[in-house]
């Protein structure tokens, strides 16, 4: 695990930015530079590639909150995909030091299967965000070329969509939620083929207080944003992280 | 002088209206049969009946629209009409309009006819109506059913009266349902964002108000459809999957009104988060669990009224032989299909009906594909 630091402004809790798997710190690098713009101090944590999700949850995850609450009380989460799912789980395992969580497009139950990713499990058919096919779309839709980062290491989450929720050590990703008491705002992607909006929307059955909502042109937004898209879409500078940034002033000032 | 100049402004007003309508709707559809099939409590159904080119190649189809549309949802033209889509597949394709909608009788407080008609009632009186015209008339044994949106759910909410129990024996209800697909019909009602922050307090003013003369607005409004991408365009559809001209066709003469008592009803769903009887007494969902019907459930990726978490449920609950299909680009499809491209899409032949087809003229007990 990589974690960068960015600014050392101490006037607020800073923010910790946590990666999608398999996604690059570039992945978030107009997200961080709007937080930066807003005076925050940013940690950004990356993980190796080939990581598990349930290595991200157990190892690294409370590794990257640990360094950034060295000599601080608290910390913002922001996560991105499984990188939100971390966030989740961390605010539930450590309540009282997490001051708020925003997750994009962070999944926290499969319920419907998805015909393009079975085949990419099963028939080795291109795995989303594979350059140069259809599967690209599935991943990037609405994201600039030079923002994009490479195929999704779907198999590392295979087992997850398939079993729809994740059991690490016997215990229910979902359920483990129960102990998240941080103010939540989701964003889930109305075009995003990788956690379709009902996976990530379904977490207010787990955290009822989360205020989870569709990001696309139901919202007023310009565009039905993709997985990529919520991080490094060509609207999203407008449309997501400023409504990301005032929801942490709003939460965690 | 002055009411003079009022009554000219009116009539001119009036004229230029009607002309902008009969230009928004396009030319008038294609010489079907028309049909009027009488309910037990004396409401008329519009039905309008295309035959196949040859010999039918299997059962009737029945289409029905959801709410606040017509038949005109389920046969606008000829590339958009669902019913002249099974004809030309060896199917006679019957289009329905529900009462108070379309050419069906309308609520008429004089005579009798009043608006607190609900989803109860479209299933309990309609749909059999329909369903018994469209068997005496072709001798058929039994139809087969594609039902949009609150179709669906008159459909879901048939299916659990026991109309169909036992197909073919005689029951309190006529039965007769072969095969069914429905298609964006929500069992559950939980948005997210403003749609639901907005949902609950419009639902609870609706619950009080006699009916909403939707089919009125849109034709006031009728030159912003299809020009602008409004908050109705945003819930219902995708202009990357339907034709702007398409959709104002289909406001001009497809968008109908809603009854106080889909009102109530929709206002009461949403409140509890559950599809229930008008008297509470029996839950739609939990009782497909013993339905019977073969039945295809279809969701639309980009649906934002039906999303896709909204029509599963559905899928999951069915006790019968049963499909699911996704409309979607990770699916296969052109598009994300949203709620109206369903029916209006410019793909949607190839993508949404010509599966739904194929799943109705599998043969009972065929393994269905349940994915």
């Amino acid at each position: 695990m990589a974690l960068w630091r960015l600014g050392d402004s101490k006037a607020k809790p800073p923010v910790l930015v946590l990666t999608d798997l398999g996604a690059p710190v570039r992945s978030v690098a107009s997200l961080v530079a709007a937080l930066r713009a807003r005076g925050r101090e940013v940690f950004v944590a990356e993980w190796p590639r080939d990581a598990a999700p349930e290595e991200l949850f157990l190892r690294h995850g409370p590794r990257a909150l640990g360094e950034s609450l060295r000599g601080r009380d608290r910390v913002a989460l922001v996560g991105h995909g499984v990188g939100g799912a971390l966030a989740l789980l961390l605010a539930a395992a450590a309540p009282d030091r997490v001051a708020a969580v925003v997750t994009l497009g962070a999944p926290v139950r499969w319920s419907v299967p998805n015909l393009a990713v079975e085949r990419a499990l099963d028939n080795g058919a291109p795995a989303p965000g594979t350059p140069g096919t259809r599967a690209e779309a599935m991943l990037y839709d609405g994201v600039p070329g030079p923002a994009r980062w490479g195929p999704y290491p779907l198999e590392r989450v295979a087992a997850w969509m398939r079993e729809g929720d994740l059991r690490f050590h016997g215990a229910s990703y979902a359920r483990a939620l129960a102990g998240v008491r941080a103010p939540v705002r989701a964003w889930c992607g109305t075009a995003d083929d990788l956690v379709p909006r009902e996976a990530c929307l379904v977490l207010r059955d787990f955290v009822a207080h989360a205020d989870a909502r569709p990001a696309g042109r139901i919202e007023w937004m310009k565009r039905d944003y993709s997985h990529a898209g919520l991080v490094a879409g060509a609207d999203a500078a407008r449309e997501i992280f400023p409504a990301v940034a005032e929801f942490l002033e709003e939460n965690a000032e | 002088v002055t009411r003079a100049r009022l009554l000219a402004v009116l009539v001119a007003f009036s004229a230029a209206h009607c002309a902008l309508i009969q230009w928004a709707a396009g030319p008038p559809p294609a010489p079907a049969e028309f049909h009027r099939a009488k309910t037990r409590d004396g409401w008329e159904i519009e039905l309008r009946r295309y035959k196949p080119a040859g010999a039918p190649q299997g059962p009737p189809v029945l289409c029905l629209h959801g709410i606040v549309a017509n038949a005109y949802n389920v046969d606008l033209d000829e590339r958009h009409s669902l019913a002249r889509f099974v004809a030309s597949r060896g199917r006679e394709g019957w289009a329905m309009s529900m009462r108070g909608q379309g050419a069906s009788t309308r609520p008429d407080w004089f005579a009798g006819r009043s608006a607190d008609y609900d989803v109860d009632t479209i299933a309990a009186q309609d749909l059999p109506a329909a369903v018994a015209h469209v068997r005496a008339v072709t001798g058929a044994a039994e139809v087969d059913l594609i039902a949009h949106s609150l179709g669906g759910i008159a459909y879901y909410a048939w299916l659990a009266q026991g109309a169909n129990a036992g197909t073919g024996a005689p029951s309190a209800a006529p039965g007769g349902i072969r095969r069914a697909a429905t298609l964006g019909s929500p069992v559950v009602f939980r948005w997210g964002g403003w749609g639901e922050s907005l949902a609950r307090p419009l639902t609870m003013v609706g619950a009080w108000l006699p009916a909403l003369p939707l089919r009125d607005l849109a034709l006031i409004s009728l030159p912003i459809h299809g020009a602008w991408d409004g908050p109705i365009e945003r819930a219902l559809l995708s202009f990357d999957n339907v034709d702007p001209v398409v959709w104002r066709r289909f406001m001009a003469v497809g968008a109908d009104g809603i009854s106080g008592g889909v009102l109530k009803q929709a206002a009461r769903w949403i409140a509890e988060g559950r599809i229930v009887s008008r008297d509470g007494s029996v839950d739609y969902l939990a009782a497909l669990a013993s339905a019977r019907t073969p039945t295809l459930v279809v969701a639309g990726r980009g649906d934002n009224m039906a999303a896709v978490h909204m029509v599963r449920p559905a899928y999951e609950r069915l006790g019968a032989e049963k499909a699911w299909l996704v409309a979607g680009r990770a699916d296969g499809a052109r598009a994300d299909y949203g709620h109206m491209d369903l029916l209006l899409g410019e793909n949607a032949a190839e993508e949404v009906w010509a599966p739904v087809l194929a799943f109705l003229n599998a043969p009972a007990g065929t393994p269905a594909g349940t994915r």
